[in-house]
């Protein structure tokens, strides 16, 4: 089986009622049905039901689903079935994210979110916690149709089942355009994503001046990647010049401007948190506003997200990483994940920002659709090779794909090492060797107590100690990286 | 409104009405983050601070709580799980804060 999408009639039905359920299940069927002219065999997996469940040997997700049945459930679902996509149908009231304890939580340096609601757990291998170290290898391509919180009628559901199964990739020069908006204190980062990404940053929007207004043909470009300021419960996102965060997007004002499969990776704090409207004067979240407005794709953050201000870091890579991918003709679910395998892959360990980011982004939208169709190499266009491979040539190509990415995330839980956080003082060479920099720094060193954690599976004993310190305005930090009680390396960081 | 420094009653979409009163102070939070920013913060009795975001005002600057700073407010609104939306609030003259 291609993909599997995992559905929770029971709070269907418990949110919707039993007429819409069975519109559901007619637009599932439908999606179903695209697929399979796609190449793609879909099968919906009713978790909540122990006769669907059984075969697999593992219990119903229960009639109020729980993040940890769910994990139990899919799984299983994996072990038996090797799916390619996993769907998750619906949002986190209907289907529950993971809640990860946050790793930059707490301590001088910690954010005020103790928990990052996560899709990660469902991607990796690795059984149920909600420890975010033990989710550093995802191997699983899975996202997230959602639905809208709170809602009474399955409309946007149905909207984004029926626009899934109507979609058709495009050519690579259907997204040569981009639409890149960033804060403008934040524009160098910014302008380094969208080169890295697209080869330019000529088109770069900054906030301020520009926004919120934007109109169609400033959205009509396929591709987003928004770089800006994002609140909790927020329909907003906002720029900022200084002390000065004026709105740089409304949710309500892209309605009839956002053109149909756009691909939006979004950086901001929250930039993908699905909240009921009704907390925010009935205004939606972004998020799912750009896809009930044509979008086949976004990817947020479920929380506060980090970046630095010049240089690229944590949200900037995995945001651009993603959009790489899509623009190399991945599905849209296989563009996160390897987004998150060359994000963790590319350090010898994540330092706690990285972890949360690694965690709290997440993918909506169908992962099995494919942007950017790609033209195929000749020989795949003679009628020799479509006849030779007229039903297996997608699902083999992929099965080859899949295996070298199992492989990846399973070589990177196995190999990263974990964070595990520490009493342990640093080492008195550490200590006097950081003390100069400290200075230099203009950190007075004796006010300033560092945070530790252990580098728990690198070799021999290595420790971070994270100094931080304001400085006239900026906030300063100073990476210190010990190991066997000798400075092995120092960073030093700006903050916003 | 009372003065009480605590109270709750009604219900809106975000959860029960409840009445904070304290001291209108602003610090840096979610530091380091993209979020970090000066925060409107209500110091309450306890020693709880709690982040303030006013109904319908920019969750990053609001000029109109800012000018209050320093000040003793009685707030009304709902707690969410990390800022109190304010729906309505008072200022009460320094000599009423026997609790703030």
């Amino acid at each position: 089986m291609d993909k599997l999408v995992i559905v929770h009639r029971g709070a269907l039905r418990a949110k919707y009622g039993a007429s819409a359920l069975a519109k559901i299940d007619a637009a599932l069927k439908a999606l179903a049905t695209a697929d399979k002219r796609r190449g793609i065999d879909t099968l919906v997996v009713a978790v909540d039901l122990a006769s669907t469940m059984r075969p697999y040997g593992v219990a119903p997700v229960p009639a109020r689903p729980d993040a940890k049945s769910l994990k139990g459930a899919i799984d299983a679902l994996a072990h038996a079935r090797l799916p390619h996509y996993f769907v998750l149908l619906g949002g986190p009231d209907l289907l529950p994210m993971v809640p990860l304890k946050n790793p930059a939580h707490g301590g001088e340096l910690g954010d005020s979110d103790q928990r990052v609601p996560s899709d990660l757990p469902y991607a990796c291998e690795a059984a149920y916690s909600t420890d975010p170290n033990r989710f550093l290898g995802p191997t699983r391509v899975v996202g997230r149709l959602p639905d809208l919180p709170g809602a009474k009628k399955p409309d946007l559901l149905l909207q984004l089942i029926r626009a899934a199964a109507r979609h058709k990739g495009l050519p690579r020069d259907a997204f040569a355009d981009s639409f890149g908006l960033s804060a403008e204190v934040w524009q160098a980062s910014t302008r380094l994503s969208l080169t890295n990404t697209f080869g330019h940053a000529d088109r770069l929007r900054l906030s301020p001046p520009d926004g919120p207004k934007w109109t169609k043909a400033d959205l009509a470009p396929r591709m987003h990647f928004i770089n800006c300021h994002g609140a909790e419960d927020m329909p907003e996102y906002y720029g900022q010049r200084g002390e000065d965060f004026p709105v740089s997007m409304r949710s309500a004002l892209l309605r009839d401007r956002v053109t149909a499969g756009t691909v939006v990776a979004a950086e901001c704090c929250y930039g993908a948190q699905l909240f009921d409207p009704a907390l925010a004067d009935g205004d939606w979240p972004m998020a799912l506003r750009y896809l009930a407005d044509g979008a086949c794709a976004f990817l947020g953050s479920t929380t506060v997200a980090y970046g630095p201000s010049d240089g690229n870091g944590s949200a900037d890579l995995i945001c651009q990483y993603f959009l790489q991918r899509v623009l190399a003709g991945a599905s849209l679910g296989r563009a996160l994940l390897e987004a998150r395998q060359k994000f963790a892959g590319e350090r010898t360990h994540l330092d706690p920002m990285d972890l949360k980011t690694l965690g709290q982004f997440y993918l909506l939208g169908d992962p099995s659709l494919q942007p950017v169709a790609g033209p195929g190499h000749a020989l795949s266009r003679t009628k020799a090779f479509r006849k030779a491979f007229a039903s297996i040539e997608d699902r083999g190509v992929r099965g080859l794909r899949r295996e070298r990415l199992e492989r990846e995330g399973r070589n990177l839980a196995r190999s990263l090492p974990r964070l595990l956080p520490t009493d342990a003082a640093p080492a008195k060479a550490v200590v006097e060797a950081v003390r100069p920099m400290l200075k230099e720094s203009g950190i007075e060193a004796e006010r300033c107590s560092p945070i530790s954690y252990r580098i728990a599976g690198a070799p021999g004993q290595r420790t971070i100690h994270l100094y931080k310190a304001w400085v006239g305005q900026r906030l300063l930090a100073l990476i210190a990286t010990e190991q066997d009680g000798r400075l092995l390396h120092v960073r030093r960081m700006h903050a916003r | 409104m009372p003065a009480d420094a605590q109270e709750k009653d009604d219900m809106t979409p975000g959860g029960p009405v409840e009445r904070l009163r304290g001291r209108l102070c602003r610090e840096r939070v979610e530091v380091g983050s993209k979020s970090e920013r000066l925060a409107l913060l209500l110091a309450v009795a306890g020693g709880e601070r709690v982040v303030l975001r006013r109904s319908g005002a920019n969750p990053f600057r609001d000029p109109e709580l800012e000018s209050l700073e320093g000040q003793v407010l009685i707030v009304e609104g709902e707690r969410r799980a990390r800022y109190f939306l304010v729906r309505r609030y008072l200022v009460c003259n320094d000599d009423d804060a026997s609790s703030d």
